[in-house]
């Protein structure tokens, strides 16, 4: 099975106030196979939100290269990086970000939304709701919803156009440790349904255990854990 | 879910914010369509006010200085001059009694002598105007005049038991006879007084304002039957004035066609073998003279002047007094003394003179005479003459039927009751042979010269033909060549001026003060402290909505697209609240009018405005705000979503741009970290600092510019000229009469007199454009002599420009600048044109102004008075008065003749009040923006502590007392305060010291340093209860977590 997502010799750096630069990625080698999913691990500032922003073209790297499914990114101009976010990469923050003005299933439906048409995505919004355990609320805004039920609305919405890759960033970073078991539990679950790739940072082992491989973040460079 | 439902949703959830952003869009919408409302209506009352003072009249001959038959209508309006109605038109004052009290005067009267004719050309309601005799009709202004003056006055319709109680009109019997002329007489008896009745009053648009001069102010009209005041000014029959329904154009074609001879004042009377033709106004035209000797058989003219003495040539014997002829040589029935081929150095004398002077055909004589000068002084003046023959004197008489009637000499027994307006000696007037001559021979000329060397010697700018002879009869020469050449003459050239006043008075409102441009103007500083307002106010909402963009930007939605739909957010907002902004725009501009109206009246010169509603303003004000206001937040989307979308799902805003400046090491004081906040969202604290100073700029301005236009102006620098009073005579006076009038109650007082030639008034209280403004000739000699305005260089209006304009001088620089958005220059001036005398046109170049910005003479174009008298022979005489004294008392004897007197200090008072008020009206917009600006300081308050919640709470949890942290936030607002502070005063203060300076003001250092303060307090007063009321809530350690 070839990878989905392979990162080659990624560095990224950021200048600090005083005009010092932060070295955060020091040369990211990562390959995850279509259908795989990987947790990336590491203490907080280690650079794994970096590494996931540059995997799922909502950043650059100033050196190496990102591949996703044959397609190198750093190639892209920005329009084909908001197209191939929009249509192949799904992403879960820490915090839910659901629109709050939106319903929950107008909250799934605006990532079709964002990129095209609504009308094909209606049934697959709602089955995904249902899927989550949110078929009763699906026109709740946020307000009305739990930190995590707003959380798997987020899933939800970020598996909508069935993404070749899943990024998720600290998913269950704003929950309590039973509701980020369900949480963890929820994105397996659903990852394996629809054969996305999953890329998770997260400084929990227990959603890393549920993972199918786990690297180590430290000092801009990944590691077995 | 689709873009529709994204607005609809995001409209409601956001509504607190939206509603925010579209008052502050609204407030700016309302401004500028309020500003631009009443700018219009200003307009539209202007155009309104400009119907109102014409009617239906379009255009009229108007004769200055003379009088035509009032018939002249009928064959105007036959020959398709439209419908015609003729006109009496004098100064007048009114003296009204009061019960009980010392009767009012009433200055400035506007006398019209009417019939229903002149009422049918009213454009409103027609007025049924059938006064008696001894009834008058008024207009509104002077009806509310009369009343204010003499509140005393029970009711302007009173009939009165006891006629003394009734009112009284005075007014100036007109004389075509030019004042100062000499032989033309100081008739003292021209005062003319009627006692009236009130009849009734004329609407404003039933003609009771109309006017010729362009003006927005209401005349203080009298309307009397045509016959009355004709007969009470001893002009039976007689106008001066036609009006007219019709085009200029058609007008001026019957004039062509119907005017007569006659019509222009001649007189024909047949004298002992010849014809003889008079003028009223004693002179002859220049044209009609050209006509006369145009004709195959040339007329004798003649000329007539008072020698002052004849000498023989050694100076052993003369006689004083006597007049000289000098005739046309010819011969002829109508030939005189000189005869054909007589040189123009030799003369005929009569034979008493002869024997007077023991001298004989061949030898020479000394005469001695006085010639006028353009100036209307005296020049003595004297030549030696050789004696060509004598003339018995018997052979005399039919000289002495030929000559004019000079007034104050008819009828006169004796020499020394001679009244001919020169000064005499009286005791060469008690000469017992000239006065045995006088009863002898009254004033027949002693001397005769031809008509050449009369010219040369005694002619003026007045004329040098005063009867002209044809051999013949009345009814030959009537109805003959000499008629028919008469008759080819150009009436203009003869003083019958076609007047444009329809058109005048339209370009005249058109061509006024762009006021919308001035109101927009004003309103300004406060329209843009509401957008940068309403800027601060979207950037606050995009700011809480990172998150949200920043999630459409990671679901991929092009960053076009996030922008397209955020706008149309913000349009489906701001749209609609520029729209109702407008529409409340149109309450601002009845409030603003309402204030124009009543407490700064002044601005409008007490102009009546009407409000209006004015669709295109609307849009225009709705659209532009809308618009712009949507720029600036396409602008700021922009930038918005540009940000990384790390940044933006984080909710993480710009980072710390100052924190480089922070001193090394843990001893940054807890202020200096509060003013290097500012550093966090520059763009904001700018915006902000940008609000303060928008809203600063404009009162700091004001304050700057606000002056007193009293002070100084007794100076001789100043406003006045170091003139105390000017006074105006209710006729034109010569400079001599006038002088001893006005000394006679302020004795020693420097008086300078002024000829004027009507026109519109072109300051700052006339508020339509000046399309013909009025021109003052000035004694050049004297006012430099006298240093009068400073360092003017008078002496340049006598200096030719070369071309075939004179040079003219504004009468200050509000004159040229605001009165007649003129240019000066000698080659680049703006050029006035005039009829002038003779049929020519005097054009006039403004060269340069009085050095003051507001003067006495404000609104008058200035020329030398010596091009002005050769020009306007007809307006002889001096009507205004400058007069310096010490004194302050207003002679209240000068009233009861109608003089009209004001202080330099007052007329400069009345200037500087519209000008006052403008700033007032400044101020107190400019106030409004400030409050503006601190409203703005305020949001930012409070949006800073609802987005710095976590750092304030850790401050808290750190030990720092409320009270601290109250002044923490005080002293990152009052760096704000500071900065906009900088920003309006600094940039207002570059800008106006120097202009301050120029005016030779002070810097009202105390009432700016009040401003400041009292902004500073405002700002700081509003900040601290902000604070304090946000930091009463509990600044829990938990919610760091939030």
């Amino acid at each position: 099975m070839g990878s989905v997502i392979d990162a080659r010799g990624v560095t990224r750096s950021f200048a600090t106030d005083g005009g010092v630069r932060i070295e955060v990625l020091r040369g990211i080698d990562l390959s995850v196979p279509a259908g795989g999913s990987l947790a990336l691990v590491g203490p907080s500032g280690s650079g794994k939100s970096t590494l996931l922003a540059i995997l799922g073209a909502l950043d650059r790297p100033d050196g190496g290269e990102v591949w996703l499914d044959g397609q190198e990114l750093g190639a892209l101009a920005e329009p084909a990086r908001e197209a191939l976010r929009g249509r192949r990469i799904g992403f879960v923050f820490q915090q839910a970000l659901l629109l709050p003005q939106l319903t929950a299933i107008e909250n799934v439906l605006a990532a079709a939304w964002a990129v095209g048409s609504v009308a094909p995505f209606r049934e697959a919004a709602r089955r995904l709701l249902d899927r989550v355990g949110l078929g009763a609320r699906l026109h709740h805004r946020p307000s009305q919803l739990s930190g995590g039920e707003c959380q798997r609305v987020a899933l939800a919405r970020a598996l909508l156009l069935q993404p070749d890759l899943l990024l998720a960033d600290e998913p269950t970073g704003s929950v309590d440790a039973a509701v980020a078991g369900q949480l963890a539990d929820l994105l397996c679950e659903l990852q394996r349904e629809q054969l996305t790739t999953l890329v998770v940072a997260t400084h929990a082992p227990e959603i890393a255990a549920r993972l199918s491989r786990t690297l180590r973040l430290r000092d801009g460079r990944l590691a077995p854990p | 879910m689709n873009t529709a439902l994204w607005l609809v949703r995001s409209l409601r959830y956001h509504g607190r914010q939206h509603l925010c952003l579209a008052g502050g869009a609204a407030l700016a919408a309302a401004i500028l369509a309020g500003a631009l409302l009443t700018g219009r209506a200003l307009e539209q009352s202007l155009a309104r006010l400009a119907s109102e003072r014409l009617g239906g009249i379009r255009s009229a001959v108007a004769l200055k200085g003379a009088l035509a038959p009032a018939a002249l209508a009928d064959r105007l309006q036959s020959a398709g001059g439209g419908a015609v109605a003729p006109l009496l038109q004098l100064p007048g004052v009114v003296r009204v009694p009061q019960s009980g009290g010392e009767p009012v005067f009433i200055p400035g009267v506007q006398c019209l002598g009417v019939d229903e004719r002149f009422f049918r050309l009213a454009a409103g309601r027609q007025t049924p105007f059938r006064p008696g005799p001894e009834e008058a009709y008024l207009s509104r202004r002077l009806a509310a005049d009369w009343l204010a003056r003499a509140p005393k006055t029970a009711s302007l319709c009173v009939k009165p038991e006891v006629p003394w109680e009734l009112p009284q009109l005075m007014v100036a019997r007109p004389s075509p006879v030019p004042v100062g002329l000499p032989l033309g007489a100081a008739v003292d008896d021209r005062e003319a007084r009627l006692r009236f009745r009130v009849a009734g009053e004329v609407a404003d648009d039933a003609l009771g304002r109309f006017d010729l001069r362009v003006t927005q102010r209401a005349p203080r009209n009298l309307f009397l039957a045509h016959a009355a005041l004709a007969r009470l000014a001893g002009a039976d029959g007689m106008a001066n004035l036609w009006v007219s329904d019709a085009e200029p154009g058609a007008l001026r074609e019957a004039l062509q066609r119907v005017w007569r001879p006659e019509d222009s004042g001649l007189a024909v009377t047949q004298q002992a073998g010849f014809v003889r033709l008079t003028h009223a106004r004693l002179y002859f035209p220049a044209s009609q003279v050209e006509a006369l000797q145009r004709t195959d058989s040339p007329p004798v003219l003649a000329n007539y002047h008072l020698a002052d003495r004849f000498e023989n040539a050694a100076g052993t014997r003369r006689t004083p007094y006597g007049f000289i002829a000098a005739l046309t040589p010819a011969a002829g029935a109508a030939a005189g003394p000189v005869p054909l081929g007589m040189g123009d150095d030799e003369v005929v004398i009569s034979g008493w003179l002869a024997e007077r002077l023991g001298i004989g055909t061949g030898e020479t004589l000394r005469l001695h005479w006085r010639r006028l000068d353009t100036t209307g002084s005296l020049v003595a003046t004297q030549r030696l003459l050789t004696v060509r023959g004598i003339v018995p004197q018997e052979r005399l008489a039919g000289e002495r039927a030929a000559m004019p009637d000079f007034p104050g000499l008819s009828d006169v027994e004796s020499c020394a009751d001679w009244d001919i307006g020169l000064p005499m000696d009286d005791e060469a007037l008690r000469d017992a042979d000239n006065e045995s001559y006088w009863r002898a021979f009254g004033a027949t000329p002693k001397l005769y010269m031809t008509h050449a060397a009369g010219r040369a010697c005694f002619g003026s700018h007045l004329g040098d033909t005063m009867v002209v002879r044809f051999d013949g009869t009345v009814g030959s020469v009537t109805s003959g060549p000499v008629w028919r050449a008469l008759a080819q003459v150009d009436p203009a050239s003869l003083g019958f001026e076609i007047l444009s006043l329809a058109a005048a008075g339209a370009q005249a409102v058109a061509q006024t003060t762009d006021f919308r441009q001035l109101f927009v103007g004003m309103s300004f500083c406060m329209m843009a402290a509401a957008l940068l307002l309403t800027l601060l106010l979207a950037q606050l909402a995009f700011d809480r909505r990172r998150g949200e963009i920043g999630l459409l930007k990671a679901c991929g939605m092009p960053v076009v697209r996030i922008r397209r739909v955020l706008l149309a957010e913000a349009a489906l907002i701001l749209v609609p609240a520029s729209l109702a902004g407008g529409l409340c725009g149109g309450l601002l501009s009845r409030g603003l009018i309402w204030s124009l109206n009543q407490a700064w009246s002044a601005a409008v010169a007490d102009t009546r405005v009407w409000p209006v509603f004015d669709v295109p303003s609307w849009l225009l004000a709705a659209g532009a705000v809308g618009g712009l206001a949507l720029l600036m937040l396409a602008g700021l989307l922009r930038q918005r979503v540009r940000e990384p979308v790390v940044a933006l799902v984080r909710g993480e805003g710009p980072p710390m741009r100052l924190a480089r400046w922070r001193r090394p090491g843990d001893g940054v004081e807890l202020y200096a970290a509060a003013l290097l906040n500012l550093g966090r969202e520059p763009a904001r604290s700018l915006l902000v600092a940008a609000l303060l100073a928008a809203g600063l700029f404009l009162p700091i301005a004001i304050l700057a510019m606000k002056h007193d236009p009293e002070a100084r102006a007794e100076a001789v620098t100043g406003g006045s000229g170091g003139f105390r009073w000017l006074a105006e005579s209710p006729n034109a006076l010569t400079a001599a009469d006038g002088a001893a009038a006005l000394r006679a109650h302020w004795p020693g007082a420097t008086v300078v007199g002024v000829r004027v030639r009507e026109g519109d008034g072109a300051e700052c209280l006339s508020l339509p454009r000046a399309q013909s403004p009025e021109l003052l000739g000035v004694p050049l000699e004297t006012l430099d002599t006298l240093g009068a305005f400073g360092a003017v260089g008078w002496r340049r209006l006598s200096e030719p420009l070369g071309d075939d304009t004179v040079p003219a001088l504004a009468g200050d620089k509000t004159t040229l600048q605001y009165g007649l958005g003129a240019k000066a220059g000698a080659v680049t001036g703006t050029v006035y044109g005039y009829p002038a005398g003779q049929g020519g046109r005097l054009r006039v170049r403004i060269v340069g102004t009085l050095p003051q910005r507001v003067g006495v003479l404000q609104g008058r174009l200035l020329i030398d008075e010596r091009l002005f008298a050769s020009a306007f022979p007809e307006r002889s005489g001096y009507r205004l008065w400058l007069v310096g004294t010490e004194s302050g008392l207003r002679p209240a004897a000068l009233l009861r003749q109608g003089w009209e007197i004001e202080s330099g200090a007052e007329r400069l008072r009345a200037l500087g009040a519209m000008e006052n008020s403008y700033l007032d009206m400044f101020l107190v917009l400019g106030g409004l923006g400030a409050l503006l600006g601190v409203a703005g300081l305020a949001i930012l308050l409070l949006r800073n502590v609802e987005a710095r919640w976590a750092e304030l709470a850790l401050l808290r949890a750190l030990g720092l007392s409320r009270r601290r942290l109250v002044f923490y936030l005080l002293a990152e607002q009052m760096g704000l305060l500071t900065l906009g502070l900088l920003g309006g005063a600094v940039p207002a203060l570059l800008l106006l010291v120097p202009a301050v300076a120029k005016l030779s003001q002070e810097v009202p250092a105390g009432p700016l340093a009040l401003l400041l303060l009292g902004y500073v307090a405002i700002g700081a007063g509003t900040t601290l209860a902000a604070a304090r009321r946000v930091l009463r809530r509990p600044l829990a350690l938990a919610r760091l977590t939030e």
